[in-house]
């Protein structure tokens, strides 16, 4: 089981290291500098700027500051003599560097203030389609064949069919045009909230709705589930404690798939919103060429997914004990 | 060992000739596996009906430039943005204006022929128009060709690289196999829409050189980027698949039978492959079409003045404001998007329980 896991976690930490390096090298390689603006600045501002975020290294010595906590740089911390204004930085070390955009904020500074609203977003989404898809399944699941199964199955199909922004498209003509409850777009309130987790938690009910489905349809056939009949169980608890265990594996397995997936929809869901969310962020720093900040949440968002995906085997495994971690064919 | 022991015995000639005869006879009398799954998708009425809407989707599509449609670029900046006018208020009406970007041969002699059929007429706005006094019917079949083009194209890619991939390691198998799906499992556990907008950004950047070299534009780099990164499953899928036809008794029976391998691919391997090949690129359709509409909805898709599905949300999502509520063009193109996506999904589901072997469940 543990070797298991650090097997994972080796695994984990050398994809986010070749994802950092590919995205630096592609990134470096790329004509056309941050700093290439319809205004361009003087030769000397330009020097400086270059000198700043030290475009002016050599590539190694680039990636090198970086990745890790090397110290390269000319104004090094003082215990290698320097004068103490560069501390030890780098992706090893959780720094990940100046963005190139915001002069004055790091992407540190971007990430801490953004990643909290994307974080409450997708939470929201992932919860709500939790709870709804879980309901909706076992509902489809016991009334098999009958018109509220037909019912939920067409609308689980609908929500997958459905791009997320389309969703959100008649969210706000409803709930905030025809009727209007909630606020159309912006960020402040739990009410700013509501409409874009919706929106963005749509599909993922949808698919959990199915997948909960086939699961409580498999378990609910099994001998288990008529012994604890026989015996006298009342059905809720058959359903919920016996039936639901086995049922609800295949949506914990989808839930590190879906966790990744609600990161993607956030992109979408937060522009048509306009929150200020990294989703945003990471799409202005592609379209400006900002580098660091499009490196950083690259690399971060790889490590989340990562360590989610680890997060699902273990509960998988804690959930059904036939799985042994230790034989992975 | 004792597989292959049983499977030689099942493949050793017998006397009864005449007994062989009437198994053979009745092997291809009864009908073969596409056969049966064709009538199953039949049978399945949604999976049919899917079927049916897509191909008259495909066909508007491709007919675009013969149908009486108004341009889907000719601005008319002076007008409000229309309300959707019912067909029978002003069938066809006088007005076209040949205004098309850079069409094909093919496509320019079909507006042609158009022109002369139709001459001036056109369709009235009955899905309405846009801000800019575009119509909105125009635009949604137009932008089918862009989203469907970018949605079959991309898929080719993925067929290609994923069922290569997955039939080398799972016909190579041991340490080869081992490094491919490695591979294919680190490529799952990235957050790929953004490993994607950034290789999309950064071939961007290189643009100029390579549209110099290779004449391509931004999308056919994004056709290749979605491929590149959208085969893994078909890969798990076939190789999976192939693994089991490795070991299967009737393979094993066939060779012992002394077929070589040329034949064994094209009977039994392709066939068995095939199936669970098409559910999957079904399945992958959809979702290519999401991401497409998904980055062109965040401008790093397809450009303007091309209209593509994506293009289409983004204007009704800048339609939502207070001032007016222009609602056709959001109801439109989510509902045309919306019910080809459904539609393939369906199609899909309906493949998957005909030509799956497992019964489908993944």
């Amino acid at each position: 089981m543990t070797r298991f896991l650090l097997r994972r976690a080796a695994w984990a930490c050398l994809t986010i290291l070749a994802v950092a390096t590919l995205s630096f090298v592609l990134m470096r390689s790329v004509r056309g500098g941050p700093f290439d603006s319809e205004r361009r600045a003087s030769a000397a501002v330009e020097q400086n700027l270059r000198e700043r975020y030290h475009l002016d290294w050599p590539l190694w010595k680039q990636f090198a500051a970086y990745i890790g906590p090397f110290e390269l740089g000319a104004h090094r911390a003082e215990l290698l003599g320097g004068d103490g204004t560069d501390v030890f930085g780098g992706v090893l070390a959780g720094d990940l560097g100046p963005s190139l955009q915001y002069r004055d904020a790091s992407v540190n500074d971007i990430l801490a203030q953004s990643l909290p609203i994307s974080f409450a977003l997708g939470f929201l989404a992932l919860s709500w389609a939790l709870v709804v898809g879980v309901g909706a399944g076992i509902a489809s699941a016991l009334r098999r064949g009958t018109k509220i199964d037909v019912a939920l199955r067409l609308a689980a199909t609908t929500g997958i069919a459905l791009p997320n922004f389309a969703i959100a498209g008649f969210l706000v003509l409803l709930f905030a045009f025809v009727w209007p409850i909630l606020p159309v777009a912006g960020h402040g309130s739990w009410r700013h909230l509501v409409l874009p987790s919706l929106a963005l938690g749509a599909p993922f009910a949808a698919y959990i709705a199915r997948l909960t489905r086939s699961g409580m349809l498999e378990s609910l056939g099994q001998d288990c589930i008529r012994t604890a009949r026989a015996k006298g169980l009342p059905p809720r608890l058959v359903v919920l404690r016996h039936a639901l265990r086995g049922g609800i594996l295949p949506v914990v397995s989808y839930l590190g798939p879906a966790a990744a997936g609600v990161l993607t929809g956030s992109l979408v869901i937060e522009r048509v919103f306009a929150i200020p969310g990294t989703g945003s962020h990471f799409v202005n720093s592609a379209l400006n060429r900002d580098y660091t900040l499009a490196m950083g949440v690259t690399i971060l968002y790889t490590a989340l997914v990562c360590g989610l995906n680890l997060l699902v085997d273990v509960v998988y495994a804690a959930l059904d004990p036939r799985i042994a971690l230790e034989d992975e064919s | 060992m004792s597989a292959r022991a049983s499977s030689a015995r099942a493949a050793t000639p017998h006397a009864s000739r005449s007994k062989d005869e009437a198994v053979l006879g009745a092997a291809l009398a009864s009908p073969g596996p596409w056969r049966r799954a064709w009538e199953d998708v039949r049978a399945n009425r949604a999976a049919f009906v899917a079927l049916v809407f897509l191909a008259v989707v495909a066909a508007l599509s491709l007919l675009a430039p013969l149908l009486p449609l108004p341009s889907p670029i000719a601005l008319r900046l002076a007008d409000e943005p229309l309300a959707p006018a019912a067909p029978w208020n002003g069938f066809l009406v006088p007005g076209f204006q040949p205004e098309y970007w850079d069409l094909g041969a093919i496509d320019r002699a079909l507006v042609a022929l158009r022109q002369w059929i139709f001459g001036d007429l056109q369709t009235g706005p009955w899905l309405g128009t846009d801000q800019k006094g575009r119509d909105l019917l125009a635009r949604i079949v137009w932008g089918s060709r862009t989203s469907l083009a970018v949605g079959l194209l991309a898929t080719m890619t993925s067929l290609v690289v994923g069922v290569t991939w997955g039939a080398v390691a799972g016909l190579a198998g041991g340490r080869v196999d081992q490094v491919l799906m490695r591979i294919v499992d680190a490529l799952y556990s990235l957050p790929f829409i953004f490993v994607v907008i950034f290789l999309i950004t950064v071939l961007d950047g290189w643009r100029e050189e390579l549209s110099g070299v290779l004449g391509l534009e931004r999308e056919s780099l994004f056709y290749v980027t979605i491929g590149l990164f959208y085969w893994l499953t078909m890969a798990r899928v076939v190789r999976g698949q192939v693994l089991q036809l490795r070991n299967a008794e009737f393979l094993a029976a066939s060779r012992l039978a002394g077929a070589r391998w040329p034949w064994l691919i094209r009977m039994h391997v392709l066939p068995n492959v095939l199936g669970i090949v098409l559910v999957y690129l079904t399945l992958s359709i959809p979702s290519i079409l999401l991401f497409e509409s998904f980055l062109s909805f965040l401008g790093l898709g397809i450009e303007a003045p091309k209209v593509s599905w994506g293009l289409l949300a983004v204007d009704g999502a800048d339609a939502i404001s207070p001032l007016g509520l222009d609602w056709w063009l959001v109801v439109w193109p989510s509902a045309a998007m919306g019910s080809v996506l459904l539609a393939l999904n369906v199609l899909g589901d309906g493949l998957r329980d005909a030509l799956d072997p497992k019964g489908g469940r993944e």
